[in-house]
């Protein structure tokens, strides 16, 4: 089977939800460099409607590599240019591993009492 | 013994069980001898051979994630070893020109892949640098943490192109141990 065969089981989805002046942003699916400017896209979206707390939720997320972590990094810089924050929450498995391997937990892991 | 500077005490402890070679073109060349295709020497047709591009990166991983499944890769070695190729094939297309071929062979004891592409290659100071990347960091992960995700990385780089071969022991209990009395 080639590549071009392979079905896209892992095309990833985005949705959004807001809890007082955060906006969650949930992913399922694989962030990789096909889908992370998918997600800068989102970001972007959300800071130009005048939010800038956004809480990612990788709950759903199956598979995240470098270009997952830049899009990260790139989205929480740009919510600090407003003056807020890009963090992470629900990260699991093999996802969790590569976060935590990348020392991304302790700069944009989740502490609702730090992050409010 | 020479003295070993911060870069050289990561590599060795990594080069203890985790040979990381790197080759310069100059190096290999200097002689006017041709620069081997890959320094994994192995004469099976290769599981998986395929030429990629931008559009194929996550078609590809899944293909190799179901070869490298049958191969008898499991678990988090499984998945390490995805990713590890997947930071390749994404260096491949992001530096190395846009495109680049990957194969896959399985011996007895190793899975091991093969990354290349005919991009203007890996500069020195990128190539000696085994450090993690700062976290705040965009950009820098590839390299690092498929080095991180494979038991074997081996980079060989030019002007003419890279060639990344990484290998995951099937066993990893029969791995050489870390420290012999």
């Amino acid at each position: 089977m080639t590549a071009a065969e392979t079905p896209r089981t892992g095309e990833p989805t985005f949705s959004a939800e807001r809890r007082g002046d955060i906006v969650v942003l949930r992913l399922t699916g694989e962030l990789d460099m096909a889908s992370a400017p998918d997600l800068l896209a989102r970001i972007d979206g959300v800071i130009a409607a005048g939010d800038h707390r956004v809480l990612v939720d990788l709950s759903g997320l199956s598979f995240c590599d470098s270009a997952g972590l830049n899009a990260f990094i790139r989205g929480d810089r740009r919510c600090a240019r407003e003056g807020g924050w890009l963090r992470l929450t629900g990260a699991h498995g093999h996802v969790a591993r590569v976060i935590a391997l990348s020392g991304l937990t302790d700069l944009l892991g989740y502490r609702p009492d730090a992050a409010s | 013994m020479s003295d070993a500077g911060a870069h050289d005490t990561t590599y060795c402890e990594k080069a203890a069980k985790c040979p990381y070679d790197e080759v310069r073109d100059g190096v290999m060349t200097d002689a006017g001898s041709p620069r081997p295709r890959t320094v994994v020497p192995i004469d099976a047709p290769p599981l998986l051979a395929e030429r990629f591009d931008r559009s194929q990166v996550t078609g590809l991983r899944h293909s190799l994630a179901s070869c490298v499944e049958a191969a008898g890769l499991k678990g988090q070695r499984l998945d390490d070893f995805v990713l590890a190729v997947n930071e390749l094939i994404t260096n491949a297309v992001r530096h190395g020109g846009g495109a680049g071929q990957v194969r896959l062979w399985v011996t007895d004891e190793m899975v091991l892949c093969e990354v290349s592409d005919g991009g203007g290659g890996i500069g020195p100071d990128r190539l000696a640098n085994h450090d993690r990347p700062a976290p705040d960091t965009a950009g820098g992960w590839g390299l690092w943490l498929a080095e991180q995700l494979s038991d074997t990385m081996t980079v060989t780089t030019g002007a003419e192109g890279t060639v990344v071969s990484i290998g995951a022991m099937l066993d990893p209990s029969a791995a050489v141990p870390e420290s012999v009395e």
